[in-house]
């Protein structure tokens, strides 16, 4: 086969380049170009109208030494690390578990209003998934409480909010209610793309509906799952801001600080947008680093890899 | 519509000033006349100021020179050029509508209009972005804000210009001390908003922190006062006991919110129990002007433990601690909470909501409480603080305009605008008083009147004449005392009718609760500006921050002294050394200045 030129092979895909140019320039200009202000980590920066950027004073990595060298900060990372694994692991369990489960509905009608209806939380904004949460939890009208009570596994009623070992498990199942519904689209894609004469084979040999999920549909839907996996453990750090700083209150403090609530926290409220900055590239280090352990494990199990 | 009017407020200021003699000094002597004059008609002479001090406790009215009686300034345009100022509010509120009738006379008097942005969320974090950025409005009201603004220098230094103009020259001039002393570096950035007052003070409303209680509760106790905070939990527990559900929900004896934003009500207690006045986050000894950080001490340990107490009897429920402003309020205006430690005007909006309700049995009443052998300080008398105001930024596109219209909004005929609204549809005259009709009164209450058809929040935000106008008028028509007699509910008339003053009075509304004393020239230390990134700043926010954590847990702990132990060590590695010279010194520089006149 003749080789060609770099420019040959440009020339040939202009069309593609083109239509892919737009995207090229919004990735340069929001997630590269900001990217410089990542010097502020090496400085003692001050907000002011007088003093320029390169003015600033430079300190090295005095930021990430008093980052690491309080008690605060390695918290902070415990909790995003504790609520993401949680999270992660109730995403995936779940959306599968339910793909699985709404597959083996019959009536085309019904799995349609069942999978409408477990989506739609995914709309409802954070505040008002976490006063709906909190309602229920509540110990004076709760549902939960007045349910356990009427079950009898609880003798008095439970004060979900005030409790620092229950807090992780809260933002976990929150964010199954409002994320499983839409977590399973992709997976039920995936398994309307399984051949279906593999099920008529299995039909023919026997196998019971467990035995299907377990030997053709899992393993139908397992690149998609892996891929998934990879795209997720890069997200384990971004357990999110919002609902664990809607959820947090005095008594569970201790647990409910994430990497990204100490970073408003410090840069926003207390200007000290250095230390901010330095957290900020902490949590982007150990999320690529997350990414690309996960490729590798992918690769080592034989399953495409995303990079 | 101007110019009658105009002459008519000449004419009454000087029969006003007339007639000051003898109606001015009514409220210092309780040796009045024993008549008893009826709301409004009982007087001869057209604006003649009644008497209302034997029912009321309350001077009728005092005419005062708020200075713009005269003509007006010849420095302000005639047909003033549109130009639009964009305004930050660090608070909760509403714009006026955008065809709201006062605002379009303001508007077009002055030929400015106010592009408002209100707070929605955090405070600190929109504080935050908005300096990062350097994307400052025009105008910003700071509120809780003021001393980060000022130190990461959001304003323009004003003291210079502001001599250009005779309103706010008149209107500031006593005080410049003050407004100096309120800036981290000896600049005015900040116009006071509040507490401009003119005339006698007036006593017949107080909002500021106290333990807040029921009415209901003192009346089943016998119309008790209690003085300390042990007498004070007994009356809640006895009435939890009697009373333990309200309208079949669940009685709550006592509640904290405890959100950074309304931090005050976990964290201040302390101060006022040792008989300190509202200093905010430190006890300033008066005798040798040192401030201490109360919370590393005895007396807030007593405090704490007393809560803890009470939490173990179940007056305070743990949910208090896990409920966010919205949730508090609702439970407040539920009627079901039995007092609060708080600041009036953080949960009005709830009490308004029991008024309107007709619930008056479940509106507060504040209660001075100390630990025995301490004389109460809650409330002090109105006077200037410095820095209560809003600043011109250094974006602002033309800060001599902006100042010139904070100056001609100081025209009295403005200001009543503004505070009274249109006469003969917000209110009316009545030989000479300005008077309100049921259902104008009524539409005073309503928020979303206020909105569409008033001034309030144009009025809020700049700088205004408090207390009396030169006509004897009261600027705020609900101190007027004929509208006190009649706005007192039926309830409340008897409520109070069962307390007395030291003076053999009956109390005349719940400010009387309080006895307010007058505080030495450094107060308040809440509004200090502390320079972020400075030691005494960060000390105070690890103090805040500390104390919303482990209080809570102190409060509902098992093992009390564990748990305080526990956050005293917390404390113990903040630099509250930094934060307290920090404070001590800049008392020293205020106090300083004002003996140095």
């Amino acid at each position: 086969m003749k080789k060609h030129g770099l420019l040959y092979k440009i020339g040939k895909q202009k069309e593609l380049i083109f239509i892919a140019l737009p995207f090229f320039v919004y990735t340069f200009i929001f997630s590269y170009y900001p990217l410089w202000g990542w010097l502020m980590a090496f400085q003692n920066y001050r907000s002011s109208s007088i003093i320029k950027f390169w003015e600033q004073e430079w300190v090295g990595l005095q930021q990430f030494k008093t980052l690491f060298g309080g008690a605060e900060f390695p918290r902070v990372i415990r909790n995003t690390l504790g609520m993401g694994v949680i999270n992660l692991v109730l995403h995936f369990v779940s959306a599968i578990l339910f793909a699985l489960l709404l597959n083996e509905l019959f009536t085309r009608r019904f799995k349609r209003v069942v999978q409408t209806i477990s989506y739609l939380p995914h709309f409802l904004s954070m505040i008002i998934v976490v006063s709906l949460a909190q309602n229920m939890l509540s110990m004076e009208d709760g549902v939960i409480n007045q349910a356990l009570l009427a079950l009898g596994l609880v003798q008095e009623k439970v004060h979900f909010m005030g409790n620092p070992n229950y807090f992780w498990w809260i933002i976990g199942f929150t964010n199954v209610w409002k994320e499983m519904g839409w977590n399973t689209i992709i997976y039920l894609a995936s398994i309307t793309s399984i051949d279906p004469t593999l099920y008529e084979a299995a039909d023919i040999d026997g196998a019971n509906r467990l035995q299907k999920n377990m030997y053709i549909t899992l393993p139908g839907i397992k690149s998609t799952i892996v891929i998934l996996l990879i795209l997720n453990v890069g997200w384990v750090l971004n357990v999110g801001f919002e609902m664990p700083y809607l959820f947090r209150n005095g008594f569970v403090a201790d647990v409910a600080n994430t990497i990204d609530i100490y970073v408003v926290e410090k840069g926003m409220s207390r200007l000290n947008f250095s230390l901010a900055t330095a957290a900020g590239m902490f949590k982007t280090v150990v999320s690529i680093v997350l990414i690309g352990f996960c490729n590798w494990i992918a690769g080592r199990m034989g399953e495409e890899k995303l990079i | 519509m101007k110019r009658p009017f105009f002459t008519l407020i000449t004419a009454m200021l000087v029969l006003a000033t007339l007639l000051a003699a003898c109606s001015g000094g009514s409220g210092d002597s309780n040796t009045g006349s024993p008549s008893t004059p009826d709301a409004g008609g009982a007087t001869p002479a057209p604006i003649e100021i009644p008497d209302y001090s034997e029912q009321t406790g309350i001077s009728g009215g005092e005419a005062v020179d708020t200075g713009t009686g005269q003509d007006r300034p010849d420095y302000w345009p005639e047909n003033p050029e549109p130009i639009t100022f964009t305004m930050f509010v660090a608070g909760r509120g509403q714009a006026p509508a955008r065809n709201n009738p006062v605002v379009a006379m303001v508007e077009e008097f002055t030929g400015v209009s106010i592009e408002f942005e209100y707070l929605v969320g955090d405070l600190d974090q929109r504080m935050g972005t908005m300096i990062a950025s350097g994307d400052y409005p025009d105008l910003i009201n700071p509120i809780n804000g003021r001393s980060t603004f000022m130190a990461e220098g959001a304003f323009v230094p004003i003291q210079n210009q502001m001599q250009n103009y005779d309103n706010l020259k008149r209107h500031y001039e006593p005080y410049y001390e003050k407004m100096f002393a309120a800036s981290p570096d000896d600049n005015i950035y900040l116009l006071d908003n509040w507490d401009r007052m003119y005339g006698l003070p007036i006593e017949t409303f107080y909002n500021g922190p106290a333990f807040w209680v029921q009415k209901a509760v003192l009346a089943d106790a016998g119309y008790i006062m209690p003085k300390t905070l042990d007498e004070f939990f007994d009356m809640l527990e006895a009435y939890f006991i009697k009373y333990p559900t309200i309208d079949g929900n669940p009685t709550l004896p006592f509640e904290i919110i405890s959100t950074v934003n309304q931090r005050w009500c976990l964290l201040n207690a302390p101060q006022h129990l040792i008989g300190g006045p509202n200093d905010g986050d430190v006890f300033v000894n008066q005798d040798t002007l040192v401030a201490e950080v109360y919370h590393d001490k005895p007396y807030a340990k007593a405090y704490y433990a007393k809560l803890n107490e009470a939490f173990k009897k179940g007056l305070i429920s743990p949910e208090t601690f896990t409920r966010n402003f919205d949730q508090y309020l609702s439970v407040i205006s539920s009627g079901r909470v039995l007092a609060m430690f708080d600041q009036q005007w953080s949960f009005e909006n709830a009490e308004s909501v029991l008024q309107n309700d007709d619930k008056w049995e479940r509106t507060y009443v504040p209660l001075g409480l100390t630990f025995e052998g301490y004389e109460p300080w809650y409330a002090e008398t109105k006077g200037f603080k410095g820095g209560n105001g809003f600043g011109i930024t250094v974006k602002c596109k033309d800060v001599d305009r902006a100042l010139l219209y904070a100056d001609m909004l100081l025209d009295e005929e403005i200001q009543k605008l503004m505070a009274w609204g249109i006469e003969d549809k917000d209110y009316y005259m009545d030989n000479g008083r300005a008077r309100r009709t049921p259902e104008q009164k009524a539409n005073a209450d309503d928020p979303q009147h206020m909105v569409d058809f008033r001034g309030k929040w144009l009025y809020d935000n700049f700088p205004k004449i408090q207390g009396y106008f030169s006509d004897g008028n009261c600027v705020s028509l609900s101190d007027q005392p004929e509208e006190i007699l009649e706005n007192t509910s039926p309830f409340d008339k008897e409520f109070y009718g069962n307390y007395t003053k030291e003076n053999g009075q009956p109390f005349a509304t719940a400010a009387d609760f309080l006895i307010a004393k007058s505080p030495l020239a450094y107060f308040p230390v809440w509004n200090y500006a502390f320079r972020s990134g400075t030691d005494a700043r960060i000390a105070l926010e690890e103090l805040w921050q500390c104390g919303l954590n482990y209080l809570p847990r102190c409060i509902a702990a098992v093992d009390f002294d564990a748990e305080w132990d526990t956050y005293q060590a917390e404390l113990s590695r903040i630099n509250l050394k930094a934060f307290e010279d920090d404070v001590t010194e800049k008392i020293a520089a205020r106090m300083a200045t004002e003996f140095a006149e």
